[in-house]
Order: C-alpha cells, then sequence, then structure tokens
C-alpha cells in the first residue's frame, strides 16, 4: 500500500506543482511584459504587485459559461484539453530535480521526455478539428507543421549532448556534467539550436504563428473558453517550464551549484531561461511562415546535424 | 567493420546520390550527359565487383556472403541496370520529365537488388528488396500524366507492400521459431525445430514467404498487378521489372527457400513445380488475348517466371544452374525486346500490336531484332532463349521430374501463337498511310547491339556463361 | 489473479478496442486518432515486458511521426462525407467483396494462426529482462546489423526523392 500512497502523493505533487507553475507564470508574464513595454503590469486586485490578479482570473474561468460550438466534433473537443494537459503533466516524471529528487529515473528519460512531448500534436489537432471551425483548423495546421518541424533539431541537439554523456538517462546526464562542466560551454551550437527549437515548440513569439490573433483570431483554442481555455493555458505554461527545466538539465549543469541544496538551483536555473523566453517573446516581432519553416528546416536542421558531427570526431580522436 | 566488401553497392548508391547533385548544377541542355555518368557508374560498380573475393567468405558480422553466386547476381542487375539506362536516356527525355531522378532511382533499385541477392541474413535480405521495390514503385509511377503510369505504380505500390508484410509476416514466424536471422543458422535450428515439434508454425512462415515473394515475381496466382504495371510503365521500367526485380525475387528464393528453409520440408519441391505448371499455363494462355505488346510480355514474363521455377522446383545444382543461365538469357532477349519498343514508342508509335502493321518494310532492322528476341522468347534454336529452356528441361529430366520437363514444352508450343501473331504483323500485314521512318540515338543503338549479341551469343556459344552458372550455383549451401 | 495481469489485459482491451475501431470509424479524423491509440496500448505493452527503450521509440516514432504525416495527410487532403447511409453490418455482410469473403478469409486466418500458435511450443527466451535495454538495441543495431541500417538510410533517402518526384508541382522548378 505504501507504494500506492507514495505514488499518490507524487501525482498529487506534480498536479499541484504544475497548477501553482501556471499561477506565478501568468502572473511573471504579465509584469515582465509590463516593465519590458515601460508599464508596471496588473497593480490593482491585491497583494504585492498585484500577485492576486491570476487568482481573480480563476474565478473568473470558473465561473463562465460552459458550451460547446454547434457543429463540434463533441467527444474530440472535449479530449482536446485533456490530451494536451496529459503530456504536459507526465513529462515531471523524468526530470532530475535534485541529486536524489526524481520521481523516476527513467534510463531512457530522454526518449521518454521527446517521446510524450510529441502527443501535444494529437491535443492541437483534436482541438483544431474538433471545433468545427476553419480558423481553429488553420492554426492547427500551423501549430501542427511547427511542431513537426522544430522537434527534429529540438531532438537532434540534445543527442550531442548524450553522446558526452554516454547516457540516455537524465540524471546521468546531470551527473556528467561534474567531469565535463556544463555541457553548455562544449555543446554551445546545441545549446543555441535547443533553445530556439524549444521557443517554436511552445509556439511562443516570434514564431507564435499558430495563434497569430491578426490573422487565427486565437488558432487551434479560436472556440475554447473557461476552464477548456484554462487547461490549454495550463499545459502551455507547464510545457514552458518542462522544456526549460530539460535546457537546464541538459545544458546548465542541472541541479549543480554552490551553497544553496540542489533542487533550488534546478528551479531558479528554469525559472532564469524561462525568463529569457519571455524577453524575447516581448522584444522580436512575429516572423513570417516561410521564414520560420527556411529557419527550421535549411538552418536549425543542418546545423544541429553539423553539431552531432562534430561531437563525434571529438569523441573519436578524444 | 570493413565496408570494403560492398564497394560495388557503396559505389552504385554514391553514383545516385551524385545524379541528384549534378541535376542541380547541369544545364537543361547538357542532361544527356547523366546518362553517362550512370553508365560509368554500373560499370564501376561492375568491376568493383569482379575484385570482391568469391571464395564464400562471409563479411560485415555474417551479414552477406562473398559466392560465386553473389558475383552472378550482382553483375546480371547491373547489366540490367546498363541496358535501362541506355534506353532510358532518349525515353524520359522525350516524354519531358527529369532525367538525373530518374536514372538515380534506378540506381538506388538496383543496388538494393544487389544488398538482396549477396545477403546472408534475412534482415539484410528484406532491407535490400524494399528499397529495391520503394524505388521500383516511383519508378513504375514516373510519367505522372499519364493516367496508365499512376495506375501501374500505384497498383504495383499496393500488391507490392502487400506481398512485403506477408513476406516480413513469414520471416516473422521463423524468427519466432528459430531465434535466429542469418540464413544457415535459420535451415540449422529448422532441424531441431522440427525434432522439437515447432515445424507447424515454421511451415506456415514459409508458406507466407513463398507467397510474398511469389507476389514479387508475380508468380500466378500472385501475378494480376504485372499487366497493368508492365504496360502503364515506362517502357524502360517494364524490362527493369521484369529483369531485375523478378531477378531479385528468384535470387531471394534460392538463398530463403532453397538454402534457409530447405531442410523443413522435402516435398516442397513438388508444390513449387506445381507453383511453377501453373504460373506458365496461365501466362502463356492470358497472352493469347492481348493486343498491347508490353501486356503481352507482361504475361510472356509471368509464363517465363514459370520455367524459371521449374528450375527451382528440381533444386538439383544441375536446376539452379539452369534458372542462372536462363535469367541471364532473359536479361538479354527482354531487355531487348522492350528496348525496341521504346525505340518505337519515342518515334511516336503506340503500343497496341496492330501498330506494329509493316514494321518490316517501315524499319527492316528493327523488325529483324525483335523478330530474333520474340525467336528467342519462343525457343527457336540457335538464340539463347532456346538454350535455356534446354537446360531447364535437361535438369528436370536428371533430377527425376520429368512431368515439369513436359509442362515446359507444351507450353511453348502454346507460346508460339502469340510471338507469331507479333512477326506476322510486323512483316505480313500491309504497311500503314502516314507511317513515318524511325530514327536512332547513340545510346539505343547501343542497348540494341548489347542485347542482340548477348541473345545470339548465349544461343550459339552458351559456354562460357553454362560454366559461370554452374560454378556459381555450386556452394550455395 | 496478480496487478500486473490485471493491468495487462486493460492495456490489451484498450489496444484491441482501439485496433477495432481504427477499421470501424466511419470518420477518417476519428480512425487516425484510434491508430494514435493502438500505438500508444503497444507501447504500454513494451512498458511492462520491460523493454522502455523500444516502448519510448514507439512513442516516438509511430505515435509521433507517424501520426503526424497521417494528421497532416488528412489536414491537406479534400473531405467529401461518406453520406450518413451507414449500413448496418448484418446488411453489409451480403456484399461479397466488402463483407462475407473478407470476414470468412480474416477468420479463417486468424483461426489457422491460433491453431498453429497454440500446437507449438515455443522456445523459451535465454536473455533475462535487459537491465539496460538501450544497450542491446543499440549493439546489434551498429555493429552486427550495421549494414542494413546503411541499407534503411539509402531506402529512406529514395523514398525521399521519390515522393518529391511524384508530388512536386511543374511550376516549382
Amino acid at each position: 500500500m505504501n507504494i500506492l500512497l507514495a505514488a499518490i502523493l507524487k501525482v498529487i505533487g506534480v498536479l499541484m506543482f504544475v497548477g501553482l507553475n501556471a499561477y506565478i507564470l501568468i502572473w511573471g508574464e504579465r509584469k515582465v511584459s509590463g516593465h519590458i513595454q515601460r508599464r508596471i503590469g496588473p497593480i490593482r486586485v491585491g497583494g504585492p504587485s498585484g500577485i492576486m490578479q491570476s487568482a481573480a482570473d480563476i474565478l473568473k474561468l470558473m465561473s463562465k459559461e460552459d458550451f460547446v460550438p454547434s457543429g463540434a466534433d463533441w467527444w474530440l473537443w472535449v479530449l482536446a484539453p485533456v490530451v494536451s494537459v496529459a503530456p504536459a503533466v507526465l513529462v515531471y516524471l523524468v526530470l532530475p530535480i535534485g541529486r536524489t529528487l526524481v520521481l523516476r529515473n527513467l534510463n531512457v528519460g530522454l526518449v521518454f521526455f521527446s517521446s510524450v512531448s510529441s502527443f501535444t500534436l494529437l491535443g492541437i489537432f483534436m482541438a483544431g478539428w474538433g471545433s468545427n471551425n476553419k480558423y481553429s483548423l488553420l492554426g492547427a495546421m500551423r501549430a501542427g507543421a511547427q511542431l513537426f518541424s522544430y522537434e527534429i533539431p529540438l531532438i537532434l541537439s540534445t543527442i550531442g549532448v548524450v553522446m558526452l554523456a554516454g547516457s540516455l538517462t537524465l540524471q546521468r546526464i546531470v551527473a556528467a556534467q561534474t567531469h565535463y562542466g556544463w555541457f553548455i560551454f562544449p555543446q554551445i551550437v546545441g545549446f543555441i539550436v535547443f533553445f530556439v527549437a524549444s521557443v517554436a515548440e511552445l509556439n511562443r513569439t516570434p514564431f507564435d504563428l499558430a495563434e497569430a490573433e491578426s490573422e487565427l483570431v486565437a488558432g487551434y483554442f479560436t472556440e475554447y473558453s473557461g476552464m477548456r481555455w484554462a487547461m490549454f493555458a495550463i499545459a502551455e505554461y507547464s510545457n514552458l517550464f518542462t522544456l526549460s527545466a530539460l535546457g537546464v538539465t541538459l545544458f546548465l549543469g542541472g541541479w549543480h551549484g554552490p551553497l544553496l541544496p540542489g533542487w533550488v538551483w534546478f528551479v531558479l536555473k528554469s525559472y532564469f531561461l524561462v525568463f529569457v523566453g519571455i524577453w524575447i517573446r516581448w522584444t522580436l516581432p512575429r516572423v513570417r511562415i516561410d521564414q520560420l519553416m527556411d529557419l527550421g528546416w535549411k538552418f536549425l536542421f543542418p546545423v544541429s546535424v553539423l553539431n552531432l558531427l562534430g561531437t563525434g570526431l571529438y569523441l573519436m580522436v578524444r | 567493420m570493413n565496408f570494403g566488401t560492398v564497394w560495388p553497392e557503396i559505389i552504385l548508391a554514391a553514383v545516385g546520390m551524385a545524379l541528384i547533385l549534378l541535376d542541380v548544377i547541369v544545364p537543361k541542355q547538357r542532361q544527356r550527359a547523366l546518362g553517362l555518368v550512370a553508365v560509368l557508374g554500373m560499370v564501376g560498380s561492375g568491376v568493383a565487383a569482379a575484385f570482391e573475393p568469391r571464395n564464400g567468405a562471409l563479411a560485415l558480422g555474417g551479414m552477406i556472403i562473398l559466392d560465386p553466386l553473389s558475383l552472378f547476381f550482382r553483375l546480371l542487375f547491373l547489366a540490367g541496370a546498363l541496358l535501362v539506362t541506355l534506353f532510358s536516356v532518349d525515353y524520359i527525355r522525350g516524354k519531358g520529365r527529369d532525367l538525373a531522378e530518374f536514372l538515380a532511382l534506378v540506381c538506388f533499385a538496383t543496388t538494393g537488388a544487389m544488398i538482396l541477392a549477396i545477403s546472408w541474413n534475412v534482415v539484410s535480405l528484406f532491407v535490400g528488396l524494399e528499397l529495391l521495390s520503394i524505388s521500383a514503385y516511383v519508378l513504375a509511377g514516373f510519367l505522372r500524366d499519364e493516367p496508365k503510369s499512376n495506375e501501374a505504380g500505384l497498383k504495383y505500390f499496393l500488391n507490392g507492400a502487400l506481398a512485403s508484410s506477408v513476406l516480413l509476416f513469414g520471416l516473422s514466424l521463423v524468427y519466432g521459431v528459430t531465434g535466429q536471422t542469418g540464413i544457415p543458422e535459420i535451415a540449422k535450428a529448422l532441424v531441431t525445430a522440427q525434432t522439437q515439434g515447432y515445424s507447424t508454425v515454421a511451415l506456415m512462415g514459409l508458406g507466407m514467404v513463398l507467397v510474398g515473394l511469389g507476389f514479387k515475381i508475380a508468380a500466378v496466382p500472385f501475378h494480376l498487378w504485372a499487366p497493368d504495371a508492365y504496360e502503364g510503365s515506362p517502357t524502360p521500367i517494364a524490362g527493369f521489372l521484369s529483369v531485375v526485380a523478378e531477378g531479385a525475387g528468384i535470387a531471394a528464393i534460392i538463398r530463403l527457400v532453397s538454402v534457409a528453409m530447405g531442410p523443413l520440408e522435402g516435398s516442397w519441391g513438388v508444390w513449387l513445380g506445381a507453383l511453377s505448371i501453373l504460373t506458365m499455363t496461365v501466362g502463356n494462355v492470358t497472352a493469347l488475348w492481348q493486343k498491347n505488346i508490353k501486356r503481352m510480355l507482361a504475361y510472356s514474363s509471368v509464363a517465363q517466371v514459370g520455367y524459371i521455377l521449374a528450375g527451382l522446383a528440381v533444386g538439383t545444382t544441375a536446376g539452379i544452374g539452369a534458372v542462372l543461365f536462363y535469367l541471364a538469357a532473359y536479361l538479354f532477349m527482354t531487355m531487348g525486346a522492350f528496348t525496341v519498343i521504346a525505340s518505337l514508342s519515342s518515334a511516336g508509335q503506340g503500343n497496341e500490336i496492330s501498330d506494329y502493321a509493316g514494321l518490316g518494310v517501315r524499319s527492316p532492322i528493327l523488325a529483324v531484332l525483335l523478330t530474333i528476341f520474340m525467336a528467342s522468347l519462343l525457343g527457336i534454336p540457335a538464340t539463347a532463349g532456346f538454350m535455356g529452356k534446354l537446360s531447364l528441361i535437361g535438369a528436370a529430366v536428371h533430377g527425376g521430374m520429368a512431368w515439369l520437363a513436359v509442362g515446359i514444352a507444351v507450353n511453348s508450343a502454346i507460346s508460339v501463337a502469340y510471338y507469331w501473331l507479333v512477326a506476322r504483323t510486323m512483316w505480313l500485314d500491309p504497311v500503314p498511310e502516314k507511317a513515318e521512318p524511325i530514327r536512332r540515338s547513340a545510346e539505343l543503338g547501343a542497348a540494341l547491339v548489347v542485347t542482340t549479341v548477348g541473345t545470339l551469343f548465349l544461343g550459339i556459344l552458351p559456354q562460357v556463361v553454362f560454366f559461370f552458372a554452374n560454378w556459381a550455383s555450386v556452394g550455395i549451401r | 489473479m496478480t496487478s500486473t495481469l490485471v493491468i495487462f489485459i486493460v492495456l490489451s482491451l484498450l489496444t484491441l478496442y482501439a485496433a477495432y475501431r481504427v477499421a470501424t470509424a466511419h470518420l477518417i479524423t476519428h480512425a487516425a486518432l484510434f491508430l494514435a491509440g493502438t500505438f500508444a496500448g503497444v507501447a504500454a505493452l513494451f512498458f511492462m515486458l520491460q523493454a522502455d527503450f523500444l516502448a519510448a521509440v514507439q512513442l516516438l516514432l509511430y505515435a509521433g511521426a507517424v501520426m503526424a504525416v497521417v494528421v497532416f495527410a488528412i489536414m491537406l487532403s479534400q473531405m467529401r462525407e461518406a453520406g450518413d447511409h451507414v449500413p448496418r453490418w448484418v446488411d453489409a455482410l451480403r456484399s461479397p467483396f466488402f463483407g462475407f469473403l473478407p470476414l470468412i478469409s480474416s477468420v479463417a486466418l486468424f483461426v489457422i494462426l491460433l491453431i498453429s500458435y497454440l500446437d507449438t511450443p515455443w522456445p523459451s527466451s535465454a536473455t533475462a529482462a535487459a537491465v539496460n535495454s538501450t544497450r542491446y538495441v543499440a549493439v546489434p543495431l551498429f555493429q552486427s546489423y550495421a549494414l542494413p541500417f546503411e541499407v534503411a538510410s539509402v531506402l529512406l533517402l529514395a523514398a525521399l526523392i521519390g515522393a518529391i518526384v511524384l508530388t512536386r508541382r511543374e511550376d516549382d522548378r
């Protein structure tokens, strides 16, 4: 029974963190964007610096009418937010939060991470198709093309790290960085590809064509509102955190760091990468779709393959 | 890991990739030269093949075997690809399609066929077969502005994909029983499996492998895709399918069925013999009704597969040797026939048999050549086909399956009718109005010379190839 | 009945149901999603067999990449309603080529396979559960099976070229 209890506690812990993370990030994004635009962001709702703004939003979202658009494919429409949230939650399973703190030290952790996140596409497709709305479908199509195009450089850029560390286990990859130093130094090319590709994977500006307001209203979740919409938002912010955490694990030494306990370093570094992501979002304008595809296929993809080649040559001559 | 033992395949695949790059560099008007590049690559690959060891050594972790049979099939497929290249340069350019991609796919397909033929492990064998098949599907549908070609590509693809999956299912059953992927290990494990009672599943595996390969070589009753695929494909590809793709299927049968699963079932030779008789009879009888010369040749090649299967059914060294000799003869005569058809259709003539009326007057040389090829396919003395059938019949009689010899003889008699129809149309029917003279390019001329010389040489002086074929068939186990 | 067995039965039933619905769904989108479910179910079964690398790759390649291709094929193709008339299966059985002949042949195949599987005393696998399943896949793949691996890459190149040859628009040149 103890195992079952532990499992339940872990699930509850992850879910609480996912919720809390979305809460903090939505507030943080508003504050950061405000300051970048020389505003001060939300202050009025209560608490220091308007920290209660997100709570008010939650109340609003929960009290909204739950409706299904006419002509929607009911099952797909209802399941889409769930299918989007599930992979976002599942990937916490393998994140090495501290030296011994990991929910399941899977020996194919990295592959598990990528394979579970590839399910996101299905959620997007279900939402776009199920909504019976042309903006949704077009948005889903763009999001899908983007996910698909950037998944390849994203995975390829992580393989350089795997080759250096000699393991797919995330915990071992972090441990290997005591010998090598942080992998961002030998794998700087890989890190750049990884970071650009992960911004694109997250559908955030400058790659947010899937929900380009001026063309597509809100992309694949145009028809969603209330808590169903909130689930998409939670998944989005959860993915933002987990991808940043993966970047920290692979390139920035994971839980390594002086003085403070490992998990604090891990969370701090992850939130730093998240901050960089938000910073980019509010600094750069949106790219065109052809630029997006060119960047993915004609730049990031060859560069990440060359990076792999270089890493392989290094390992051969070493 | 020493990849030096697969130089022929490496060269050919590299030439295929180089062609794609050259396509971008070479200006449109000079793309004819790409044919030369492909030909040089194939010759280079052949030279490399000649220098490989042929003592039965295993290489690349037991994946491939370098025995005389490997050498034979490598050279056979390269010769087929070379002829296809020679007579496709004009044809493809005349149809307004991109030559480089076509030739690259021919190179890849031939690489696949060669990998298959030298495989000593079912994994590399299957991968080679798939490389061959997937390239061939595309090649069959290459003329995508022509509905017939689309139909050919699609039908070939659907049937081929089904065949591949059945074959793979069979192989997985065999793997499940034996736990081995190496061909000799499978043979050994099947002997023990028989004593321990695993043989029901192994037999089903063998059956599925046979069905899958039967699809690939268009044996009856799995031949229904062949006429459509041959008729709609670009004519050079019809030749490629009948020579290289079917030759590869035969190679797979020799390796998989004769060697790996041979010990499983003593009587499978009889079943293969029945399949052989069925195939040749259905092929020949259906060919009688055809109006389109490519369809006719498709059924004719189904019949030829029947003859070849007879040699495999006999299963003796002489039988396999006869099969190999027949494949060599078949290469020249079938390629020759398709080359004549391609030259005529490049000149704007249709593919109906009635379009051949008066060819003897309009283009006596082509008519004489086509007559020679038809005579060889029929098995008239002094042609390659005659020696091929003779050796098959001889092997069948000596191997104690005289009924197969009778089947071949009876079927040859049936096939007189449709080959005669073509000859009569060419020589005796009146010349139609406004018939244009037919010009030939250098490449087509070369292909015609090679196929004619080959057909006659194998018919008059068969000893060299006979020796080679028998040498190759001795050490297959 | 152990908990492993219960989980196995539940997973297999889900996988089988999804596979059944792939064939019977009226909308191709639903069929595609059930296909994803089937892949995921198979991956879960691999996990239960402790082949975790295989399971993760199954998810990544089938549920991820293959499904992406399928989804794109669906979104890029012109959809037509199949019509509201969906024949009851009793009626459908009357048609020879779409009804009873395929049914009979598939049931026959199933029965034959089942009988021969049950008839065969399968050789038991000698290897115990792999500690590091990645290594067990990688070492043969890159050492003894290096040739098929390389040939497979040529195969993918050929398929890529073929797809472009067959679908490229002429005015793109």
